[in-house]
């Protein structure tokens, strides 16, 4: 469905994209991941056909280059953040039904499963509604026409946790045979999406596979958190330690953390039971998508290069 | 003196000229008639270039026509006869020949009346002839461009003539030079070169005349006591467009003349030209011109009293920039007068003061008189009414405007229902169309 | 509908919604209004009618506004949209950036010339009521659309080169000082100052759009230009009372081009 070979763009000296060459399937779900200024968004406008670049791009058979406009014809496109139109909701939903040869009607059912009635909310005005909303309608209008393929540009990166749950079970209508590529900082998102995905680094891609094979390549990159009474503290740590391999920080007093792996969680709390020291509790904290990134690419980890949430 | 006079009267014959008349032709009715003989030409066209010889009248029928067969002039005239009636047609083209309508000479006392002049290089063209009178005759020159063609009426070195109630179209110029105390009334000059072309004459007088859109109304030169009356000068467009001027005159007094819509009202050069005299401009109205007055530099010695001056572009100017006060300008009426008159005496509490900066830049250089009502200017004059640094020299002050316009004028004139009616719909209908197109879309929801 | 001429629709409705368009309808309204009220007839004298003051009225009317209130709109139209993503979000349809930014064009356009004939209508009827000739205000209305068909052809072409809406404001703003006064006042003051050839006073004419519509405006009510004095004759005597006119129609025509393919030229060509 899309199809790039040797892709690139340059922006004055900056290599952003350094042949990118990838095939994604009817009916892929592909997050496209990488850290802030990967390229992600340029890769989007490439696809979208907004700016231009160098290699070939074809999506659904259609040169990008040379066939724009019947590519955008293809494509649904929900951006970051949805731009405050002039006029009312159901004006802007008519506009953009009909610009992309929409049935409207099919438009307004989607609407409504997504949770907005437009015979409700259509008189007001675009700019009075939140921003989960018209995430919403943005997604509506780029299903509206059964497109081949569903781009989407961090879609739910300025959205509260509500109005994200809402959008990613939103996703879910997506037809199957449509490919969806959704570029995110998001774990939660992509897990909740993608079955593939890409990574972005140094213009190229430096990752094509699943969650799991992420994780992975990330190593030990989930954070254990295991509190015991604080008299077996020392004692639990030693222990632990000897399984991870890793050494153990504290935290807040009573809880200490370990880095592990993703399947090993088990052990560790195994090794603790065994010992006889009492679990009073424990969680896992999910690495940032920065993190897993930068484990996955061999960068040392820092969290604040990471493209962490924006919020 | 009388008696020889009355017998001939009392002898004179008519003779007829005609298909029926006693003579085939003009030309030979003339050769047979004896000095006060009246001739009467029947309705025809009468191919022949006839000379007038015997002091005669001759008259034409309704329909009687002299045709020159554009060639050469189609009536000389030798006597002071009487020619009525008559139309001519189509002389020769040649300035050179003077090709002309009629052409007297020496023929004191000639009258001229109700005849027409048709394709005629020169009208009527009087030389050395005394006490003629031209009236009512209507003259359309040849469709030629203007230099090519003849003057309307010229009369030359010919002193005490009457022009009355002519209507004259389409010429080069109406001249009269060396023509002393002529009186010129009543007539109508149009769409020609000069209306009035005068030089180096006394004593006229031009009352109650016309001269509508011709390069130039009226100029005279070196010329002494000269009365313009109720004229109207209007529409002398073109770069040397003036409605009257006059140049190294004396003794003028111009009185209750219209002088509208010309590229310039009234221009005065090196008049008067004699120390002591001065020329009198009184109670005239100077409206919608591009340039109301226009004095050259060293024009002075002049009164402006009473004159209305409305609605110029530019209502004096002087050639070359600086001021006109060398001139008497007091009780005139100025459109553009921004003061008060507080205790109603129907006199402006303060003076008239005519400074534009534009203007004078204009005046000095112009070139620029390109940007005439140019948002540039407008900049200048704003910016000189700011900073008073810059502001130039009063072109002329007032010291007693008149607030009220002495003249009235006809109101404007409400018309064509058509054309409103247009102006209104598309207003209405631009209206109802924008807010038609406010919403395109969403109307489904 | 096609996608083009969708585009134009909303186009025209976001203009004829905008603040400045009912603004801009009541500004022309009044002012056309009372200069057809105090000029517009002005008494008949020998059967001749002034349009001095009127006229002047007009041209500066046209001449400080026209230009002012298309250009801020357009700078507006593009650098707005890229500001707030709308324009993005517009152009990852299946449309064209040709038919967006000729959309726009429309749509200005169409806005702006409603604005100006519900102003000069009206005030057309109270002129013609007060006996001005009606074909001579087609004429002149006709130029004042032209005008504003050129500063919003400049104003969109500045749209279309400029990212913030702060700078294409103020690019507009100085394009404008430039062209209807200080332009003129430059050229003025080298000819007096340093002899510039009188010829460059009358290539600048034609070529500022400002100046060629004022000379449109003074050949069509004094086809002889004897206002414009030695310059003015020159002019006819080369090209004619028509040429003269055509001439300043052609300049306005190609202002109202040029500018807007150029802006088009830039922004469908992609960065």
């Amino acid at each position: 469905m899309i199809r790039a070979r040797d892709l690139a763009k340059q922006f004055g000296h900056h290599r952003v994209l350094d042949g990118i060459t990838l095939d994604l399937a009817p009916g892929e779900r592909v997050a496209l991941l990488g850290l802030n200024g990967a390229g992600k968004t340029t890769l989007i406008r490439c696809l979208l056909g907004l700016i231009p670049f160098e290699g070939t791009l074809q999506i659904a058979g259609c040169n990008v280059h040379t066939d724009g406009r019947r590519v955008r014809e293809r494509v649904g496109y929900v951006p970051q953040r949805a731009p405050h139109f002039d006029g009312t909701l159901a004006e802007t939903v008519e506009f953009f039904s009909r610009l992309r040869g929409s049935d409207h009607g099919a438009v307004a059912r989607r609407l409504l499963d997504l949770g907005l009635d437009l015979a409700v909310h259509g008189a007001k005005p675009v700019r009075t509604l939140s921003g989960g909303m018209l995430q919403k309608v943005l997604l509506a209008l780029a299903l509206g026409s059964d497109v081949s393929v569903l781009l989407l540009d961090e879609p739910t990166a300025n959205l509260d946790p509500r109005a994200r749950r809402e959008f990613l079970r939103g996703l879910r209508q997506v037809r199957e045979e449509t490919t969806v590529l959704l570029a995110s900082h998001r774990l939660a998102d992509v897990e909740a999406v993608a079955d593939r995905l890409l990574v972005l680094h140094g213009g190229r891609i430096a990752f094509d596979g699943t969650m799991d094979e992420l994780w992975a390549r990330a190593g030990a990159a989930e954070t254990l958190w295991v509190r015991v009474p604080p008299a077996m503290r020392d004692a639990a740590r030693a222990r632990v330690e000897s399984v991870v391999h890793t050494p153990a920080f504290v935290s807040n007093g009573t809880a200490f953390g370990v880095r592990v792996a993703h399947d090993a969680r088990a052990d560790v709390l195994a090794t603790l039971r065994e010992a006889d020291i009492r679990v009073e509790d424990f969680w896992t904290e999910s690495p940032s998508l920065g993190s897993l990134l930068s484990g996955a690419l061999g960068l040392p980890i820092d969290d604040s290069s990471a493209a962490g949430d924006r919020e | 003196m009388i008696a020889p006079l009355a017998l001939a009267l009392l002898q004179a014959a008519v003779l007829t000229v005609g298909p029926t008349g006693a003579f085939r032709t003009v030309t030979a009715a003339l050769a047979a008639a004896a000095p006060g003989d009246t001739i009467r030409v029947a309705a025809g066209v009468y191919r022949e270039h006839p000379v007038l010889t015997t002091p005669v009248v001759l008259i034409g029928e309704p329909g009687a026509i002299l045709d020159g067969g554009l060639a050469g002039t189609l009536l000389r005239v030798e006597a002071p006869a009487t020619i009525r009636g008559l139309t001519f047609r189509r002389s020769g083209r040649l300035q050179a020949e003077e090709h002309a309508g009629i052409l007297a000479e020496r023929a004191d006392g000639l009258v001229i009346e109700d005849c027409r002049f048709e394709e005629v290089l020169f009208g009527i063209y009087i030389k050395e002839s005394h006490g003629v009178i031209i009236r009512h005759n209507e003259i359309i020159g040849k469709d030629f461009p203007v230099a090519l063609r003849g003057d309307g009426i010229r009369l030359w070195s010919s002193h005490d003539g009457r022009v009355e109630d002519n209507h004259v179209a389409r010429v080069r110029d109406l001249v009269i030079w060396f023509s002393n105390g002529t009186v010129v009334r009543g007539n109508v000059v149009r769409d020609s070169r000069y209306g009035l072309h005068f030089m180096y004459s006394r004593d006229n007088r031009f009352e109650d005349n016309a001269f509508l859109a011709n390069h130039v109304g009226a100029f005279i030169m070196y010329s002494q006591n000269i009365t313009f009356r109720n004229n109207l000068f209007a529409a002398a467009r073109g770069t040397t467009g003036r409605g009257l001027g006059f140049k190294d005159s004396d003794g003028i007094t111009a009185e209750r003349n219209v002088l509208v819509k010309n590229a310039v009202g009234l221009s005065l050069d090196n008049s008067p030209t004699t120390a002591g005299v001065r020329n009198a401009f009184r109670d005239n109205l100077v409206a919608y011109n591009d340039v109301g007055v226009l004095l050259l530099p060293s024009v002075h010695s002049n009164d402006f009293v009473g004159n209305a001056f409305r609605d110029n572009l530019v209502p004096v100017r002087v050639t070359g920039g600086g001021t006109a006060q060398r001139n008497q300008w007091k009780g005139n009426y100025w459109s553009d007068y921004a003061g008060f008159d507080e205790n109603r005496d129907g006199v402006g509490d303060t003076p008239y003061r005519y400074d534009r900066l534009s203007d004078d830049l204009l005046a000095r250089h112009d070139e620029l008189r390109l940007f005439a009502v140019s948002p540039a200017t407008t900049a200048l004059d704003l910016l000189s009414r700011v900073l008073p640094l810059l502001a130039p020299e009063a072109i002329i002050v007032d010291s007693a405007p008149v607030l009220q316009a002495p003249r009235a004028d006809a109101p404007p004139r409400g018309s064509r229902p058509v054309g409103i009616l247009l102006a209104v719909g598309l207003t209405v209908g631009a209206g109802a169309a924008a807010w038609r197109l406010r919403r395109p879309f969403g109307r489904a929801a | 509908m096609t996608p083009a001429a969708l585009l134009v629709r909303r186009e025209i409705a976001t203009a004829l919604r905008a603040r400045w368009f009912a603004a801009y309808a009541a500004i022309f309204l009044l002012s056309g209004l009372l200069l057809a009220a105090v000029g517009g007839g002005d008494a008949l004298i020998a059967g001749y009618r002034g349009f001095a003051r009127a006229f002047a009225g007009l041209v500066h009317l046209a001449l400080l506004f026209v230009p002012l209130m298309a250009l801020l709109p357009a700078t507006a139209a593009i650098a707005d949209e890229r500001e707030s993503g709308a324009l993005e979000y517009l152009l990852a349809q299946p449309v064209t950036a040709t038919e967006v930014y000729l959309g726009k064009w429309v749509g200005l356009a169409a806005a702006l010339g409603l604005a100006l004939t519900v102003g000069f209508g009206a005030a057309g009827a109270v002129a013609v009521a007060r006996g001005v000739p009606p074909g001579l205000l087609a004429v002149l209305f006709g130029q004042v659309v032209l005008l504003a068909l050129v500063f919003v052809a400049i104003g969109l072409g500045l749209s279309a080169l400029t990212t913030s809406r702060a700078r294409a404001t103020t690019v507009a703003v100085v394009v404008w000082l430039g062209l209807v006064a200080l332009g003129t006042l430059g050229i003025l003051i080298a000819f007096i100052r340093w002899g510039a050839p009188a010829w460059a006073l009358t290539v600048w004419t034609f070529v500022n759009p400002i100046e060629a519509f004022r000379l449109g405006v003074v050949s069509a009510l004094d086809p002889d230009l004897s206002l414009l004095g030695p310059a003015g004759a020159r002019i006819v005597d080369r090209v004619g009372p028509y040429g003269t006119n055509a001439l300043a129609a052609l300049s306005l025509a190609l202002w109202a081009l040029v500018p807007g393919l150029a802006g088009l030229a830039v922004f469908s060509r992609p960065k």
